[in-house]
């Protein structure tokens, strides 16, 4: 007799709403799920029990989710943006299809984009990987669960990035037309998108070498991420200068190899526009690509899976053998942070930016489009031509002055350095020099290549009458960027933070938001207003005159100070001095050169027996108990 | 006509894993009867937990032949973990969950009846001292708790192989004996039990027989009286350090010595 089971994805309303919601929407891939051979009991019963983990999450853990949930909330709010900038083009654009090509192409890039960079820990997540293993769970389950939970998101995503695009394309071409063309056109992106992810994660953990695996996915992610930024700049700019490349685009044969064009021709094809065979094939095509890539990471994902990521985590990973030597930031280390706590600081945080993937998988992308301008510069040989990339060069320090909150709170949910022990032994100024020396490299880390491109891109690029603005603007970034790392006066490297500090976070995350488009406001205003740079620099010329001379006179008063010879500052504190002043011992231990010896002692008789605070009485209750009774003879 | 012999619970032959740089085994063979406690011992990094992931079809990049249950791992690892269970040395549990939620949801994922469930996980928590708290979450647990909540999940599906992965780790002394007790009664009631340990009074005492791994290689195999008759040594513990080629004590302890005695200056000198 078949074991009595509770039926699979019925809501009996015992868990939280969220939970409820959650699972509800997970039952849209219900029909995807069964064709693909997945036990829809299992999954129902794994997905239940992550949902509710995540819902009774603890208090230091509920920051964190408030801040995942916020970020969630803020990458909602720009894809409502995007789409309903995707949206507008429904008045440009005289033809539906081209229309709905645009919007699914969109769709596709920006669901690509969050799921390698954001969404990659969820899906190759290891935690469960020893919970799950020894169970009879197939590996095609524990994927359908991940993509379940991954999906949930992406759809919120998806939901935002449509919602401009279904509305404003319905005012333009009708509703009849385009629901449902959008809809299978956001549909298709979805499968399109996980499908890509999960085939191009399966293939990686098939053939990669295993202790590599994750090192090779951060370079591989900052790769993409890298390469999407750069097509986003060159892409439109080559179309409009290559003839060639622009017949190419123009040959019809391409809409049958990108499945994005499918959407398109249903509309062609509702709308009776086009010849009908051709249409219909351009459909068929496209659709076939994208059930081709499901069945495709479907068939990869039947074995192996959890296996592989139990090899991960056993495996590790190779250390290098021979540290590498950190000469120019070692220079720095001892230029910029002063005192050994400052080092130490400045040293814990270069070491974490250099070695931790976790952490290099989430700030390695930001960095790494930085470098696109340089691609650009190289590939627009020319002041003239050149000159138009000056606004994005400008722009680069206030992104890294957006990014660096991000960076610092990164650092907090480092997955390896449990460096609160570290701090606990400290006391609360120790800790604040260690922050300074890793706030100090963190600026350096992170400012000193825009800065640097900021510098080589005036020198090559910008005009006299430009060159104001320009340092204006870039030392306006730093002074702010160093202003909101003072904000950060908690604690790198640890989890443990209160909901205070989660919430000054998040409104720091969103004033970034309205500081950046300020700072654009500001270059577009230079850039508009004739004679502008030139009232800026007459404006900022008392700021350069105080500068010029007050800065020296600040350098000579540091040279002196550091010339004179150092004060007996305290050391990094021994395992001793620890347990001497640690709570435990009720009265510190005086020097011995000034506490009182037992014939001082014994020259106060009038003092109280059980009062005495010679060394003796510190020392051990029986000296203690000599002391009292040698007064109480003497009294008597 | 003779007896058939017993088909093994266990059995591998020409077991080898080999991480890039490294061989981690390097050609097991065991056969391990039903009803048996198989120790399995080696040093730190010998390969025992890697041999026991191999066992329970958590990995499955490896050489050679394995059979659990009668049942080849690689071909169907899936039918394997349905009959065995698995304790690891730090239990790995969703910490949300409360023990009884956990313990239903591994019921669940082994496919067993609802009420079975409910029934067995009332039980099981209650026999492991946990009745009282089965509804707390396992956050809340201490290291010696979650360990019996893994004991209840691995127990709750009746499993013909128990795999144990230096189990008693952080276990009151109660509950050790109780352990101990429950795995030769398991034994006795013709389940296996392949146990992982360093700790050799529990070996010499619960084990039927006993395998040292040194260098992903078998060094001994035998029952403890056989061990000991072989290697003219009165304990496990001398036995296994013979093996193993640790070296003895009181050398490595001067050689500590020496080296906390050095000054940083004379530490480089001397490199």
């Amino acid at each position: 007799m078949a074991p009595r089971r509770r039926p699979a994805w019925q809501l009996d309303g015992d868990e939280p709403f969220g939970v409820r919601f959650l699972l509800r929407v997970a039952c849209v891939f219900l029909p995807l799920q069964r064709a693909l051979r997945v036990d829809p009991y299992q999954l129902e019963v794994l997905l239940r029990a992550k949902l509710v983990v995540e819902s009774r999450q603890t208090r230091g853990e509920s920051s964190i989710g408030m801040l995942k949930n916020a970020g969630l909330a803020m990458m909602v709010v720009l894809y409502l943006a995007l789409g309903v900038g995707v949206g507008a083009f429904a008045f440009l654009d005289e033809e539906p299809a081209s229309f709905v090509t645009l919007y699914g192409t969109s769709a596709l890039i920006l669901l690509l984009l969050p799921l390698l960079v954001d969404f990659s820990a969820a899906l190759l997540d290891t935690d469960d990987v020893r919970l799950l293993s020894p169970l009879p769970v197939e590996d095609r389950t524990v994927i359908a669960l991940r993509v379940t939970h991954v999906g949930t998101y992406v759809l919120a995503l998806l939901g935002a990035l449509t919602l401009g695009p279904l509305v404003l394309g319905s005012v333009a071409f009708g509703p009849l037309t385009m629901v449902p063309c959008l809809l299978l056109a956001a549909l298709q992106s979805a499968a399109l998108a996980l499908a890509g992810v999960l085939v191009l994660y399966l293939t990686a953990l098939k053939t990669l070498d295993l202790s590599r695996f994750r090192d090779a996915m951060v370079y591989l992610q900052v790769g993409a991420f890298m390469l999407f930024y750069l097509g986003m700049q060159l892409g439109p700019r080559l179309v409009a200068e290559s003839e060639e490349l622009q017949r190419l685009l123009e040959r019809p044969e391409l809409r049958y190899l990108w499945p994005s064009c499918a959407p398109g021709a249903l509309a062609q094809l509702l709308r009776g526009e086009g010849a009908r065979g051709p249409e219909l094939g351009v459909l068929l095509a496209g659709l076939g690509v994208t059930l081709a890539l499901v069945v495709w990471a479907a068939w990869l994902s039947r074995e192996g899976f959890l296996a592989r990521l139990a090899e991960i985590e056993s495996s590790g990973g190779r250390a290098r053998k021979h540290p590498r030597r950190h000469g120019v930031t070692g220079r720095l280390a001892r230029r910029l942070a002063r005192g050994e706590l400052e080092r130490a600081g400045w040293g814990f945080f270069t070491a974490l930016t250099g070695s931790e993937r976790g952490f290099k998988l989430r700030t390695m992308p930001m960095l790494g489009f930085m470098i696109v301008p340089i691609v650009m510069i190289v590939m627009r040989p020319g002041r003239a031509e050149a000159a138009a990339f000056l606004p994005m060069i400008e722009y680069m320090p206030y992104l890294a002055l957006f990014l660096l909150p991000s960076i610092w709170d990164t650092a907090r949910f480092s997955e390896t350095w449990e460096a609160q022990r570290v701090f606990d032994v400290l006391d609360d100024e120790e800790r604040r020099q260690v922050v300074r020396g890793a706030r100090r490299a963190a600026l350096v880390r992170f400012f000193a290549v825009p800065l640097a491109l900021l510098v080589v891109a005036v020198a090559a690029l910008a005009e006299p009458a430009q060159l104001v603005g320009v340092v204006a603007a870039g030392e306006g970034a730093f002074v702010t960027g160093v202003w909101i790392l003072g904000w950060f006066s908690h604690l790198p490297f640890s989890e443990k933070f209160s909901q205070r500090e989660a919430r000054s976070n998040l409104a720091l995350m969103f004033l970034s938001m309205p500081v950046i488009v300020g700072v654009g406001g500001l270059h577009l205003a230079l850039e508009a207003v004739p004679w502008s740079h030139e009232v800026l620099a007459v404006a900022l010329a008392p700021v350069a005159l105080w500068a010029w001379r007050r800065l020296p006179e600040r350098a000579r008063r540091t040279r002196r100070r550091r010339a004179r010879p150092p004060r007996p500052a305290r050391a990094l504190p021994s395992a001793r001095a620890r347990l001497e002043s640690a709570p435990w011992r009720s009265t510190p231990r005086p020097a011995r050169s000034t506490a009182p010896t037992r014939a001082a002692c014994s020259s106060r008789p009038t003092r109280p027996a059980g009062s005495c605070a010679c060394a003796a009485t510190r020392r051990t209750p029986t000296a203690a108990g000599r002391c009292a009774r040698r007064r109480a003879s003497r009294t008597s | 006509m003779s007896a058939e012999a017993p088909r093994p619970a266990i059995r591998c032959s020409g077991l080898t894993l080999r991480y890039p740089g490294k061989e981690v085994l390097r050609g097991i063979d065991l056969e391990v009867a039903p009803g048996t406690v198989f120790g399995y011992l080696g040093a730190n990094g010998a390969g025992k937990t890697t041999t026991v992931k191999i066992l329970t079809g958590m990995l499955d990049l490896f050489g050679g032949e394995v059979e659990v249950a009668g049942i080849d791992v690689a071909a169907a690892p899936r039918e394997v973990k349905r009959r065995i269970g698995y304790v690891p040395e730090s239990a790995v549990l969703y910490d949300g969950l409360t023990a009884f939620e956990f313990v239903q949801l591994v019921g669940r994922l082994h496919g067993l009846d609802e009420d079975l469930i409910e029934a067995r996980t009332v039980e099981l928590l209650h026999v492991f001292g946990l009745g009282e708290r089965a509804h707390n979450r396992l956050s809340t647990y201490s290291k010696g708790m979650k360990q019996k909540v893994m004991f209840c999940a691995a127990l709750l599906h009746d499993p013909e192989v128990l795999f144990l992965d230096e189990p008693l780790s952080g276990l009151d002394v109660d509950s050790t004996i109780f352990i101990k007790e429950l795995l030769r009664r398991l034994a006795d009631e013709g389940r296996t039990i392949f146990y992982c340990s360093h700790m050799m009074d529990v070996v010499e005492r619960v084990c039927d027989r006993i395998v040292i791994l040194d260098q992903g290689r078998i060094a001994a195999d035998g029952t403890f009286e056989e061990l000991a008759h072989r290697s003219n040594e009165g304990s496990l513990e001398k036995l296994f350090s013979k093996l193993t080629g640790a070296g003895a004590p009181d050398e490595r302890i001067q050689l500590l010595m020496d080296a906390l005695a050095l000054t940083p200056r004379e530490a480089r000198d001397g490199a």
